[in-house]
């Protein structure tokens, strides 16, 4: 049976009544967990990455609702949040990596994804990922929200704060590289 | 019987018999007509289509191909409901940067009545200048770690910051296949950027 949701903004009103805060923020992590989930998932790998980065993302939330200015739609800036997390562990990742040797962080995630128990080479799903990960980071972002996400370009601009056209050309050549990835591996 | 009249006779003959007609003199393979459609098919999959209907793309599931732990989901929203009501109030947080701060203010304050006293009675005047720089550096430094450590909240000004870098976006795209996509598409870079 499909769960019934709360819109947002009756979430947001529930959330800065001090009586209902709490209940409010339980209908936020369900309503949202699972899509922010695999948003991360796709970009940090493992799951006890993803798990840390989703932690995050809520504990932020928890932090700077008080702060949140309703011109931003609730699920944009929790997919902004979840964005510039996943980028950050990445980062950290990349850094602790160039420190202890000079492997390739890329291969790295691309390492990660065929240790993984299901990887299966001989299926497009994962030699879809292989080739998400050939993407820089930010290409990597654009592309998983478009394509596994459906996400409206206007709603990816507010994400990422970048022009909707630039938006299309990164995802129009991001799926060309995959594309091209895919056909020749 | 003329030449041409004697050529007819043969080919209809071979007609009859299963060969070539007369208008196609050329062989095809063995089920060409029978396969063409699932032949065309598969050379159009593996087209890049020049729109933003990837058709590769489109075939596959978007299903997660990754696993998570069982009950993962289930479980997650209490742990971590758990993790905020266990975590310090914001009050003593925040008392606690702030009693660091207050202690590097007190000590810079110190250092500066101190030069400014020194400074006074014997030392000459530039020296008074290096001391000062010598202080504004400390307290930077101690503000900065102070920064570091609060917690960004992303609802306020510190979201408006964009972590995303247009010129990252076309890592690895030429500026020619960004003009060819941008004719495709009858736009103008205005559009883009």
């Amino acid at each position: 049976m499909e769960v019934q949701h709360y819109p947002d903004d009756e979430l947001l009103s529930l959330f800065r009544n001090p009586d209902t805060k709490h209940s409010a923020f339980s209908k936020i992590v369900n309503k949202y967990k699972e899509k922010l989930y695999w948003h991360i998932r796709r970009m940090v790998i493992e799951h006890t990455d993803a798990d840390d980065v989703l932690q995050n993302v809520f504990i932020k939330m928890w932090n700077g609702m008080a702060h949140f200015r309703e011109e931003s739609k609730l699920y944009t800036w929790l997919y902004r949040i979840a964005s510039n997390e996943s980028i950050t562990h990445l980062q950290k990742i990349k850094k602790k990596r160039t420190f202890e040797s000079n492997n390739d962080p890329a291969n790295s995630l691309e390492d990660k994804i065929k240790a993984d128990e299901y990887f299966d080479a001989s299926k497009l799903e994962w030699k879809l990922q292989l080739a998400i990960q050939t993407l820089p980071e930010q290409q990597k972002l654009v592309f998983s929200l478009r394509y596994f996400d459906d996400m409206p370009y206007n709603e990816m601009s507010e994400v990422l704060g970048v022009s909707a056209g630039a938006l299309k050309a990164s995802y129009h050549h991001a799926a060309k590289k995959i594309e091209h990835y895919i056909l020749n591996h | 019987m003329d030449d041409k009249a004697h050529i007819l006779k043969i080919l209809s003959k071979l007609d009859h018999e299963g060969k070539p007609s007369i208008g196609t003199p050329y062989k095809i393979p063995d089920n060409y007509f029978e396969t063409f459609n699932d032949r065309i098919i598969n050379i159009v999959d593996n087209k890049f289509q020049n729109t933003e209907g990837h058709i590769l793309l489109e075939q596959l599931s978007k299903e997660p191909v990754f696993k998570v732990p069982e009950g993962y989901f289930q479980h997650f929203e209490k742990s971590i409901r758990d993790k905020i009501t266990a975590a310090p109030t914001s009050g003593i947080f925040y008392f606690k940067k702030w009693y660091k701060v207050a202690a590097a203010a007190a000590i810079a304050i110190l250092v500066v009545l101190g030069a400014l006293k020194y400074s006074q009675t014997k030392a000459p005047p530039s020296d008074l200048r290096i001391s000062a720089i010598t202080i504004e550096d400390i307290s930077s430094l101690e503000l900065d770690a102070f920064a570091e450590e609060i917690p960004k909240s992303p609802g306020n000004d510190n979201d408006k910051k964009n972590f995303i870098d247009n010129n990252q976006l076309f890592i690895g795209v030429s500026s020619q296949e960004l003009q060819n996509f941008l004719n495709e598409n009858m736009a103008s870079d205005n559009d883009f950027f």
